[in-house]
């Protein structure tokens, strides 16, 4: 063998050992027993366990779960009726997990548990006994089913997710909640579906054939993130051109974010690094001419990370179209909230969308919401879009509950859309429902005549759809009509994002279509370079010409920053090299541009691309970080958290405390107060990562 | 002490002898463990999976036929509810990989060794599903190639075969990351 995996190997052998924690373990082993006395009561003992799921059951699955059934092995005649019961435990948490109810976890369980135990081992240890006649026993403790319930909760797989409080909660308030049915046994024997026992031979189902072959490109693991090896350093003279599409795209951001306020780093995959940048609007000059719908902004300065290199960066801006008479927003969001809603699928996709299209919106937009169905009323009052955090807030308090008829939500809806109207501007209501139209007005025929009132008034509507199983496609396309809107349905938060954000807001147009960006530097000047993100976005040197290689779009108004680090040779050594740099035509120019830049892209509906181009020229450099915008360090300080995420080799010994302090620094107005946001980010990230 | 062996622990067990089926949960719950750990990547779903496999056990138990060590069974069982999992979890959420384990360091020695581990784990990570799985049975946890091939059920010239793509494949990378240096 190798000696690389020998070393392997031994890393492997001298690593800590691996161990699960004592309670997990213990938890498999009480349930695994349980599961055991069950599958041989069922087998040998036939009805006796019906008899004993009833009356104090709930007891017994405290006892099964948490009595140190393996100190007296005595034990085991007692297992049987406890058995059932505790799997109905798990199966309990497997399946409703996802619900949501907040209600505090009192550290009576614990309390509880200890009473329990203490009552009960001594009982159990003396006892050679029956399960009826310590069902018998038990039935003395005085405890209330709700309790004991909690209590079982915490006994079994939950006890030793402490660090887990509220997912702890919600499971336990949810069981508390759902309560313990005895009819759950019949699901209770397999608490997942699929590791029910396959049939015999089965087994090895999964294993490939015998000298199958493997698939061509083995790398990566088969995860929903494709991994992507940072751009490595590529040497000007041997590979002088850098080609790439642009990406709008902030899902990363977005990702991590979740990730970040879960308590979690975010796996290196799932960052990519122009995602983050690009996430932030930056105000690079506004295009001047429309007929070259990009600025082109380009700066050099001075790597935070290494002072021998130069970053190069790169920002774009399209043309904005009818900027100076963009209208004003005033939405109303009509939000369903009944029970349907309270699936994974719906309200919360629903808020996750929302706050995209909140991301949108100009400061001085209105938002109100209001909510039906479920918890019905006012949710928020007309609020500026600027006050975002407080729409946010509105937002996530929204919760699925209940099932009864609320009132007057439309009429509401539109009566908050009359008290913010903006008459030159965008008045919507936008109504999202997973197909519960119980809006205030019952009968279908009246609610369309009512909306088409309120269009003619000013106020329009669009229909969001969300989930499945309750959906009315035909009335939602109605109801659009009628307000003058459009109806869409969400699956998923790109989705949400195309249609809330790339199509629906009248802020956003397509003004270009397959933007892509080549660099050709200048080998007299830089060495070696590296584009910093974009790994997902590398076109091949041809494809930058032809125009049937579909690359990214960009709307009015979006910004496009991309960024390499750069070295520089030195001047003096590189007299000699300069004959090498292969263009004659611009050899006056070799020594004072870094690189020249080309963006090509398509005017909506067109076929054929456009070319921009400019050199990048010592004249672009700037000095001192005074000198440099606040936009440009922002994005340099995002695209050095990025690496720092991603464990980029690059990045010295540079650290968060750096690029928090660069950040801070370079937070400009933060209109949205997304930079702020950016840098609790960060800060959450530095002590995750402690 | 001389410790019943597992053969005979699963034909009690089989009959309904709770006591051996303990014994051999407590034998062998660390193996189901550490393999759903190195295969998942995370303490929580290694403890999760480990859990499901002994809750399913009592059922699956009946299926051993004893041609084969008990381990090698087990090993089988942990694999296959690994891959289902991750297929599920694909599916549905990413996966939430760190391979950390907080309570086990107790030096700076051990800090190396654990981050010489990670960077192993990270190494092996970016092998795809067959050949990850074949490197964790035998650089990880140290089976021979025999052993590996039973418990993946193929022959153990492919485990070999396989054991050199491995070896191939992590060179090119490690180089490959050297040369981005």
């Amino acid at each position: 063998m190798s000696e690389r995996i020998d070393k392997l190997k031994q890393v492997f052998r001298e690593a800590p050992e691996i161990k699960a924690s004592s309670e997990a373990k213990q938890a498999a082993i009480s349930a695994a027993m349980a599961a055991f006395a069950e599958e041989k009561a069922t087998n040998h003992q036939g009805n006796d366990i019906d008899s004993r799921l009833n009356g104090q059951d709930d007891k017994n699955i405290v006892l099964a779960t948490f009595s140190r059934w393996r100190e007296s092995m005595k034990l085991k005649y007692l297992l049987p009726g406890a058995a059932a019961l505790a799997t109905v435990t798990l199966v309990a948490v497997n399946t409703t997990q996802f619900e949501s109810l907040h209600r505090p976890h009192s550290p009576e369980a614990d309390d509880i548990l200890v009473a329990i135990e203490n009552e009960a081992t001594p009982e159990l240890r003396g006892q050679e006994n029956t399960a009826g006649s310590l069902s018998a026993e038990i039935s003395s403790s005085n405890l209330a089913v709700e309790e004991h319930t909690r209590a079982v909760v915490d006994a079994s797989r939950l006890k030793r997710r402490v660090s887990e409080k509220k997912h702890q909660q919600e499971i336990a308030s949810t069981i508390v909640s759902t309560g313990l049915n005895p009819m759950a046994t019949q699901v209770a024997k397999t608490p997942y579906d699929f590791y029910a026992v396959l049939p015999k031979g089965d087994e090895t189902a999964y294993f490939p054939i015998d000298g199958e072959d493997f698939p061509v490109d083995a790398d990566g693991p088969g995860d929903r993130f494709e991994q992507h090896a940072s751009n490595p350093l590529r040497l000007a003279q041997d590979t002088p051109v850098s080609t790439f599409s642009i990406d709008v795209d902030t899902a990363s951001y977005g990702y991590l974010r979740a990730s970040l306020n879960r308590g979690r780093l975010p796996e290196e995959s799932a960052v990519r690094i122009e995602e983050l940048i690009n996430y932030f609007p930056y105000d690079y000059p506004v295009p001047v001419n429309p007929d070259v719908p990009f600025s082109l902004n380009t700066t050099v300065i001075a790597t935070p990370w290494n002072v021998n290199t130069r970053l190069l960066h790169v920002g774009i801006r399209g043309y904005e179209l009818m900027q100076h008479v963009k209208p004003k927003a005033n939405l109303v969001f009509l939000i369903d909230s009944s029970g349907s809603m309270s699936q994974p699928d719906k309200l919360p996709l629903l808020i996750s969308s929302f706050k995209l299209l909140l991301s949108t919106l100009d400061v001085e937009d209105t938002v109100s919401i209001v909510s039906y169905a479920g918890s019905a009323g006012t949710v928020l009052e007309p609020t500026k879009a600027a006050n975002r955090a407080t729409i946010i807030n509105a937002l996530s308090k929204l919760q699925a509950g209940g099932s009864t008829a609320g009132g007057e939500g439309i009429e509401l809806a539109y009566q908050l859309a009359q008290q913010g109207f903006e008459a030159e501007g965008i008045n919507r209501v936008i109504l999202a429902t997973d197909g519960d139209f119980n809006v205030g007005i019952s009968d279908p025929e009246q609610l369309k005549q009512y909306i088409k009132r309120k269009r003619e008034s000013g106020v329009f509507l669009s229909v969001l759809g969300f989930g499945m199983g309750n959906y009315h496609d035909a009335l939602m396309q109605s109801l659009a009509q009628n307000g003058n809107g459009n109806a869409a349905y969400i699956d998923s938060l790109s989705e949400a994002r195309k249609v809330l954000v790339d199509e629906a807001s009248s802020t956003l147009f397509p003004i270009a279509n397959d933007v892509k960006i080549q660099l050709e530097f200048n080998p007299a000047v830089v060495s070696e370079y590296r584009l910093i993100g974009y790994e997902t976005r590398r076109l091949i040197r041809e494809d930058f010409n032809n125009d049937k290689v579909d690359a990214g779009d960009i709307g009015s108004g979006h910004t496009v920053t991309a960024i390499y680090e750069i070295t520089p040779v030195d001047s003096d050594a590189r007299r000699v090299d300069a004959l090498r740099y292969q263009d004659d035509d611009r050899a006056a120019g070799s020594r004072s541009e870094y690189a020249y830049l080309k963006l090509r892209y398509k005017l909506p509906g067109e076929n054929q691309s456009h070319l921009i181009e400019r050199p990048i020229s010592y004249t672009d450099r700037l000095n001192t970080p005074a000198q440099t915008s606040d936009d440009v360090r922002f994005s340099v300080a995002v695209a050095a958290y990025g690496q720092l995420l991603k464990g980029n080799v690059y990045m010295e010994n540079y650290t968060y405390d750096d690029v928090i302090a660069l950040a801070l620094d370079a937070r400009g107005e933060d209109q949205f107060g997304y930079r702020n946001e950016f840098i609790s980010l960060v800060r959450t990230t530095q002590s995750l990562s402690k | 002490m001389i410790s019943t062996s597992d053969h005979i622990l699963v034909g009690r067990a089989n009959s309904g002898d709770a006591a051996a089926f303990s014994t051999l949960l407590e034998r062998h719950y660390e193996l189901i463990f550490r393999l759903a750990y190195r295969m998942l990547g995370n303490q929580q779903d290694a403890e999760d999976i480990a859990q499901d496999i002994c809750v399913a056990l009592p059922k699956k138990l009946v299926s051993f036929k004893g041609n084969a060590k008990f381990t090698t069974w087990l090993y089988q069982i942990t694999l296959n509810t690994c891959r289902d999992f991750m297929r599920r979890r694909v599916s549905n959420q990413k996966a939430y990989v760190d391979y950390t384990q907080v309570n086990q360091i107790r030096n700076d020695t051990q800090v190396q060794k654990k981050q010489d581990a990670l960077e192993a784990y990270r190494l092996i990570g970016t092998l795809h599903d067959d050949l990850r799985e074949t490197a964790l049975l035998i650089v990880a946890e140290g089976l021979n190639h025999a052993e590996a091939a039973q418990i993946l059920g193929i022959k153990e010239s492919t485990v070999s075969w396989r054991m050199m793509k491995v070896k191939e494949k992590l060179s090119a990378r490690v180089q490959r990351e050297a040369g981005a240096l």
